[in-house]
């Protein structure tokens, strides 16, 4: 019944691949049960299957297999399952017949023989020899994800994901050991199914792994493109088995984590009859009317959902997966939503005995979400808006204020608009040629079209230019080839175990712009869609602009990877590979990369230590690269800018279009790193640990230069040195291992050093510090310090202590002595005031699992850090009572008397940044097969529902409204105020397989 | 099927790396920008090529961190940026420039480090592409007159270089890759002089729309005049009798005239472009809204809720503002006081929004009231106005000549020819209400300054310091003005170039810089003040610079 629904649903797609060889051997079947060695309990979902073929299926609830029409003779069956090590039988088959064959698995914290990607091949966790690590789909964060770094935060020691923002549309914020570098891209390079791509290329129901090359020498293979780790995505492929359907959905509802606690209506109101007045001398106005200003620009139950259909199976040689996923969140700001539509479709075909097997992808994707309305100053405005003032006049207009950056949010939202989309579309295929089972020739081709397009507009009664109306349209479409070529070569003599790889990739990029905005329209009711309409064309008051550019990477690379008997494993790879940003004269580099491991629990001298199940020490060293992101840095170009009156025209200038730097090239990063894995007591307990030292040399920087002889006082060149260091460690242990309980925490730690070594050259020479980080207006001043020899992060500004009867600042001078009222301080008398970079993260996950119910609860914390409180810096504040502020502005400052100062940076508003959260929790139940009503029962392979939560709890001292705030960047630990709060999601969902 | 193509483009490719090495090109396609090799230039370009030599200036006179503004007016004693409701304080710069205790990093003057430096390098290089080919131009006297163009255009620049650093790198060629070394203030002086006169008599004479925003004979004697009026500060040479032939060459060509509006040079109307209403501006950057924008100093000197009283497209930030002891300097019957300030009750029809301005702030620290100290009204605002404002800034305008001729006039001991020159330029000033008063005299411009120095206490008193004695004209030391040598001459200059950028010269010149104290700026007594410490950064990248004494 099953398989006929499924085989109708496909033939669509079976029928553009007629290469359906029937086979008309002898055949027998296999049967058997995969049981638990420890606890002898049926063990459903095992994958079983005869390796190197598509003869597979999975255990059912008894633990029981079936394989049929499986070819006479000896063949090996192969028992896989998450979370316990693998199985492998060979098995001799008679034609007719039932062969049968049992398999107890062993538990295993940490699956060893689980295959991890390492980069054009992939390899047994236990044969590991760098920092890499492998997360599979049943360990992922279990709650809706917002991209495919959700599934695994706080899952990796030294992957810090962060969540900044509660805007549907956003990405997060990751970063990977620290932060190597001044001006280059810090993105780690994500690879998804072997193809460059990015964390939203596919839906997250669709990912099958993620894994992580954390160190360079493991990161090597990429080269100049590596420097801030790789990332891989695996999806999900059909393995074996019988044809399946699968159903994931959810719907979830949001909600602000936390409020700030502003003065309402009734609290103007009150503070106005009392006639209170500030030290300043400022009263309150009450203008007689109520509004919640936070509330009339939210939602009042932002609600999302998703839902995802894949379909799986394979036949003869040709195996298929195809997928769908539309997921829809709305915001908790209105005009705040997101949509996404992905569909997928996976083609596999294997011909002359495995000779010869093609792969093929498509994924296409759309994304659509309002736009036009800056969300975050519309936060700020409905923050700061007087709550007994009203929407709209008496007249139905919206009431607006003379007042200085003062905006009615409410008239933002009802004047601003626009659409967005993007587009995405990628087209992979590889087909390999094995001639002989150890040599194996592999050609990927492919091309990736992405686009985005943005429409926006405002309307005549728009806040900021009242009764002038506008509108644009903006494209961007980046269109990418990659040719991939690699050889394998992989062979057992004498105990040795080699696996030669070589490859030549090309990569291409051409990138495109277009836009156009102009203004003045006859009405309003075009929006964006007849930019021509607009009388500001003629006015000269359009604006058009465009924009193109090609960049080409090529590398040849190689890899050696020797096993002897187990014990000593080694790998030594080579990357020779150019970009086409770099400068004439650097444009080819070389990347090596080495490692080396020694298991020492397969040396006898730790045969009698049977409490040691594996143990393994690893050693790495690589070199790795990151290019400047822009093109044409290392060219002397000219370009048109600026006009001039030159005979009564108007003409444009023709300028140099930089200062070209020939000898340009990467950031070059090379990493040392030492680790150590184990499993111990039966398994129970594995762990890592990892230290690392990375030092980026070459780093790229804007020195400022001389003008002349330079043509800009400022040069991207190859000159500073910063360096990493830091330790990671990860354990995972097997509390309970019962049959019917099972409960497995995993914990992790990881610390980062950072420290700029240098930044000067005999050519260039910087300035010992440079000041990043600013508080915007009206404060206008930097809040960082960088200095040689010191770290990434530090706050520099004012150190306050005490306040005056009258309420002014009291600061010290930079050694924090000699106090004085702030009116005397000057730039002097700064000093470091904290580090916005976390010391060190925590990670402790739990899973359980009892019967039919799992429970999945990660926590995560970050501790060891400031941040800057920009809320209460802005908005604890008596001074300017045309803008709303907190509560807290009420308080006496040191408990001793109130503010009566503008706003100013002192670290009265630095505060301590340490938390834990319960970042997430999920609750779910499996339904016995066959225990759903009428045909479900028998249409159902499994079924779940769970209940979910994010962002649930957070302990905390910091008196903002999440202190999971941005913590890369040369400015980090800044909670901006023009930031979308973050939220805090309930869902439900169900998993459903036909 | 055009993947199939592709597959097979690409799988050829990859067949046919090794043998003959197309697929390891890596040459960067470009193709929004012109490169090297398919650059040629023709006399059709010249002005794309020159218009880098003037470009940059629009980004410094009027835009954010001006030169008129906070490089030159607010270390005076005319304009002040104090805090306001809104902020401007702003991490203390706008207080550093008022009480001359700037740091070596601040933009505030590192801009006119930069951007003169960004003319030069622009004419150095265009002169070296006319000269050596790379831009060819066949007639030789379009290659003179232009090459003269260039050489003043960068002889400006590196004037603006003396008058604030002083001693700064000469370069003149492009090609040269050593890092310069620095002159002295005397040959700097001299290369400016040098240059200026050997452009001069190969520059065009004509004016108007032809040389509208560029430098013509007259432009170039004006600024040749203005390096002789200040060579005493600039060198210790006194050389005022040399500004008398050049003015009096611009006086009798008979080229410009004043306006008989005072606020005329400084409407949208005045450039030859946009109607030429002035025959008084001789050289301007020629803001526009549309082609050459970034002029935005009335955004920072207008008060938020003006832009519903002038109709404006844009709302003000509103900072700065007339400091009021210089306000009591102008005779009650000037109507350059109220063409240069915001007086008085501004509102909207309705009153619903506006201010009544009044000629008091209390302190530079502090929140200051949106309608305390007079914005600055003398650029035309005008319906419609966005953040980026259409008119111009007279960089050069005809009344500085005649007060430059009057100022070597008084110096030289014509008292008399100078009180003509000045009567001359004041006479639209009383024209609508005293013409009388116009009048001026030789003793009386070799008095002393009305202006009340001292410090600005915060109940409006001037006196010794915050909560010190009350002080007079007469106190003498650093303050009041009865004992400033030429002071009256030097109020004359307030008044008529208020706000144009001029103030910083004239205090040094008229030796009031480090000697009076004034609204919140204490007397310093330190020469050293009187030049900008050369921008930290230009001495970071270039080890050569040594920098100014003092700093």
């Amino acid at each position: 019944m099953r398989t006929w629904i499924v085989r109708s649903a496909v033939a669509a797609v079976l029928m553009l691949f007629s290469a359906v060889a029937v086979s008309a051997q002898a055949t027998g079947s296999v049967t058997g049960t995969v049981v638990d060695v420890d606890t002898q309990q049926p063990l459903a979902g095992a994958q079983v299957f005869v390796p190197g073929t598509q003869f597979g299926t999975l255990s059912n609830a008894e633990g029981r297999f079936l394989l049929i029409n499986v070819p006479a003779g000896e063949i090996t069956i192969r028992v896989e399952l998450i979370g316990y090590g693998s199985g492998q039988m060979a098995v001799t088959v008679t034609a007719a017949q039932a062969a049968v064959v049992d398999f107890q698995l062993q538990p295993q914290a940490v699956a060893l023989e689980e295959l991890v990607v390492t980069g054009y091949g992939t390899q047994r966790r236990e044969d590991l020899t760098g920092a890499v690590v492998g997360v599979s789909a049943s360990e992922f964060v279990q709650v809706p994800a917002l991209d495919a770094a959700s599934l695994v935060k706080g899952k990796i020691a030294g992957l810090v994901v962060n969540t900044t923002t509660g805007n549907p549309a956003a990405t997060q914020e990751i970063s990977l050991r620290g932060f190597g570098t001044l001006s280059a891209s810090t993105a780690p390079l994500v690879i998804v199914d072997g193809v460059p791509g990015n964390l939203e290329t596919v839906a997250p129901q669709d990912i099958e792994s993620i894994d992580v090359l954390k160190d360079a020498s493991a990161a090597a293979v990429y080269g100049s493109r590596a420097a801030n780790g790789v990332i891989f995505i695996t999806t999900k492929k059909y393995e074996g088995g019988g044809a399946t359907i699968r159903y994931d959905g959810y719907a979830s509802v949001q909600t602000l984590y936390k409020m700030p606690d502003f003065l309402d209506a009734s609290d103007v109101e009150r503070l106005a009859r009392e006639g209170f007045t500030t030290p300043a001398g400022n009263t309150f106005e009450d203008l007689g009317y109520a509004t919640d200003w936070q509330a009339e620009i939210m939602r009042d139950l932002p609600v999302a959902q998703s839902h995802n259909i894949t379909l799986m199976g394979g036949e003869g040689g040709t195996n298929y997966t195809a997928s769908f996923s539309y997921e829809s969140t709305q915001g908790i700001f209105k005009k705040s939503e997101n949509n996404e539509v992905t569909g997928r479709v996976n083609i596999g075909h294997s011909m002359y005995d495995g000779k010869l097997t093609t792969d093929l992808n498509l994924v296409s994707r759309w994304e659509t979400r309002p736009t036009g309305v800056n969300l975050n100053y519309m936060w700020r405005q409905a923050s700061i808006r007087n709550p007994t003032d009203r929407i709209y006049d008496d007249d139905g207009n919206w009431q607006t204020r003379g007042t200085y950056f003062y905006t009615n949010p409410v008239q933002m939202l009802g004047t601003y608009g626009g659409d967005y989309e993007s587009r995405d579309l990628r087209l992979h295929g590889t087909v390999t040629f094995r001639p002989i089972e150890s040599f194996a020739v592999s050609l990927l081709t492919g091309t990736e079209r992405g686009q985005n397009l943005s429409g926006t507009y405002r309307t005549l009664d728009n806040p900021d230019v009242p009764g002038i109306n506008s509108a644009g349209q903006s494209t961007r479409s980046d269109e990418s080839k990659i040719l991939e070529l690699t050889g394998t070569y992989a062979d057992v003599f004498g105990g040795h175990q080699i696996t030669l790889l070589g490859g030549y990739e090309y990569y291409d990029r051409l990138s495109e712009s277009f836009d156009a905005d102009n203004e003045r329209f006859p009405t309003d009711l075009f929006g964006y869609s007849r930019l021509e309409a607009g009388a500001g064309l003629p006015e000269g008051l359009a604006d058009m602009g465009s924009g193109k550019s090609l960049i080409t990477t090529i590398g040849f690379f190689g890899r050696l990877n020797w096993d002897w008997n187990n014990r000593f494993l080694a790998m030594a790879s080579m990357r020779y590979e150019g970009d086409s940003r770099f400068g004439a004269n650097y444009q080819w580099g070389v990347f090596p990369g080495l490692q080396l491991g020694w298991r020492l629990s397969e040396e006898s001298f730790l045969q009698g230590y049977d409490f040691i199940n594996d143990l393994k020490l690893r050693v790495g060293w690589g070199v790795t690269g990151i290019a400047p992101s822009s093109p044409y840095q290392s060219l002397t170009t000219y370009q048109y800018s600026g006009n001039y009156p030159v005979g009564g025209q108007w003409v444009q200038g023709l300028v140099p279009g930089q200062n070209p730097n020939p000898e340009l090239k990467w950031e070059r990063k090379t990493e040392t790193n030492f680790g150590l894995d184990f499993s111990v007591m039966d398994y129970r307990l594995a762990g890592s640990l990892d230290i690392y030292r990375r030092d980026t040399r070459d780093m790229l920087y804007n020195y400022d230069v001389p003008v002349p002889p330079f043509l800009y006082g400022s040069m991207l060149a190859n000159v500073g040195h910063m360096r990493n260091s830091g330790v990671e460690a990860s354990l995972t242990y097997d509390v309970v291992r019962s049959a019917d309980f099972r409960w497995r925490a995993s914990g992790n730690f990881s610390t980062n050093n950072n420290e700029l070594v240098s930044l000067s050259n005999d050519v260039y020479e910087a300035a010992e510090c440079f000041y990043p980080g600013h508080t915007g207006e009206p404060i206008q001043i930097t809040t960082h310090r960088v200095c040689i020899g010191g770290p990434i992060g530090n706050f520099y500004g004012f150190h306050s202590v005490d306040i005056t009867p009258e309420g002014e600042w009291i600061i010290t001078d930079s050694l924090g002595a000699n106090p004085m009222p702030y009116g005397e301080g000057n730039n002097d008398d700064r000093m470091v005031l904290g580090n916005g970079v976390p010391d060190f993260y925590l990670a402790f996950n739990n899973s359980l699992q009892w019967r039919n119910f799992d429970l999945n609860v990660n926590m995560r914390g970050a501790f060891g850090h400031q941040i800057l409180n920009y809320g209460r810096l802005y908005y604890e504040n008596l001074n300017n009572t045309q803008y709303n502020m907190l509560n807290s502005a009420f308080d006496k400052v040191y408990g001793k008397a109130l503010l009566d100062y503008p706003l100013v940076y002192v670290d009265y508003y630095l505060e301590d940044g340490d938390y834990w959260k319960v970042d997430n929790a999920t609750l779910g139940y499996t339904f016995d097969a066959g225990s759903l009503p009428g045909f479900m029962s028998t249409a159902v392979q499994s079924a779940r529902i769970y209940l979910a939560g994010r962002n649930l709890l957070t302990l905390t001292g910091y008196k903002g409204l999440d202190p999971e705030v941005t913590t890369t960047g040369l400015s980090p630990g800044q909670d901006q105020r023009d930031q979308y709060p973050t939220t805090r999601t309930f869902t439900v969902g169900m998993n459903l397989v036909f | 099927m055009k993947t199939y193509k592709l597959s097979a483009a690409l799988l050829a490719c990859g067949i046919s790396i090794f043998a003959t090495g197309a697929c390891t090109d890596l040459d960067e396609v470009v193709y929004d920008q012109i490169t090297e090799s398919n650059f040629n230039p023709t006399e059709d370009d010249l002005g794309s090529l020159m218009a880098p030599a003037y470009t940059p200036w629009g980004g410094l006179f009027m835009g954010w961190y001006g030169m008129v503004d906070v490089g030159e007016e607010e270390p005076g004693d005319v304009l002040v940026s104090p805090e306001r409701v809104n902020g401007w304080y702003d991490g203390g710069v706008y207080v550093r420039q008022h009480q001359h205790t700037w740091d070596n990093n601040s933009w505030t003057f590192g801009h006119i480090w930069d951007v003169a430096f960004s003319v030069v390098n622009a004419a150095n290089r265009v002169i070296y592409q006319i000269e050596s080919g790379v831009a060819p131009i066949e007639n030789e006297a379009t290659k003179t007159r232009t090459l003269s163009e260039l050489r003043a255009a960068r002889a400006y620049a590196y004037w603006l270089l003396l008058d604030n650093f002083r001693n700064v790198p000469i370069v003149t060629d492009f090609t040269a890759e050593d890092l310069p070394s620095q002159s002295t203030g005397q040959e700097v002086f001299n290369f400016v002089e040098t240059e200026l006169q050997a452009a001069i008599p190969n520059l065009p004479t004509e004016v108007g729309v032809a040389m509208y925003g560029r430098i013509n004979q007259y432009v170039a004697k004006a600024i040749l005049a203005r390096l002789y009026l200040n060579a005493e500060v600039y060198v210790g040479t006194r050389r005022y009798n040399d500004v008398l032939p050049l003015t009096q060459d611009i006086i009798g060509s008979g080229k410009y005239s004043l306006d008989s509006e005072y606020r005329t040079p400084f409407s949208v109307a005045a450039g030859p472009l946009d109607g030429g209403e002035s025959n008084e501006v001789m050289w301007a950057v020629p803001y526009d809204e549309i082609y050459n924008r970034g002029s935005n100093f009335h955004m920072k000197t207008l008060k938020p809720e003006l832009r519903w009283v002038f109709n404006m497209n844009a709302q003000p930030w509103g900072g700065s503002a007339a400091q009021p002891p210089f306000i009591w300097t102008y005779d009650e019957d000037d109507t350059r006081l109220g063409d240069s300030w915001l007086i008085g009750p501004q509102f909207t029809p309705d009153g619903q929004f506006g201010y009544d301005f009044v000629n008091h702030i209390p302190k530079i620290r502090g929140k200051n009231e949106f309608n305390m100290g007079y914005p600055v009204w003398k650029y035309e605002i005008y319906e419609g106005e966005t953040g980026s404002s259409s008119v111009d800034y007279p960089i050069v305008r005809y009344a500085e000549v005649l007060m430059m001729r009057a100022e070597a006039l008084l110096r030289t001991g014509d008292g008399a020819g100078a009180a003509a020159l000045v009567t001359q330029v004041r006479q639209r000033a009383f024209a609508d209400t005293d013409p009388s008063k116009a009048t001026v005299t030789g003793a009386e411009l070799m008095g002393g300054s009305s202006y009340l120095y001292g410090w600005y206490d915060e109940d409006g008193v001037v006196k010794t310091a915050a909560g010190g004695t009350p002080v007079t004209n007469e106190t003498g030391g650093a303050y009041g003005g009865a004992d400033i040598q030429y002071g009256r001459f030097l109020d004359e200059l307030a008044w008529e170039f208020a706000v144009e950028g001029h103030r910083r010269g004239q205090l040094i010149r008229f030796g009031v810089y480090t000697t009076k104290t004034w609204y919140n700026h204490e007397v310093t007594n330190d020469d050293h003040l009187k030049l900008y410490p050369i921008p930290q950064w230009a001495i970071d990248a270039n080890q050569n610079l040594q920098q100014n004494p003092g700093y």
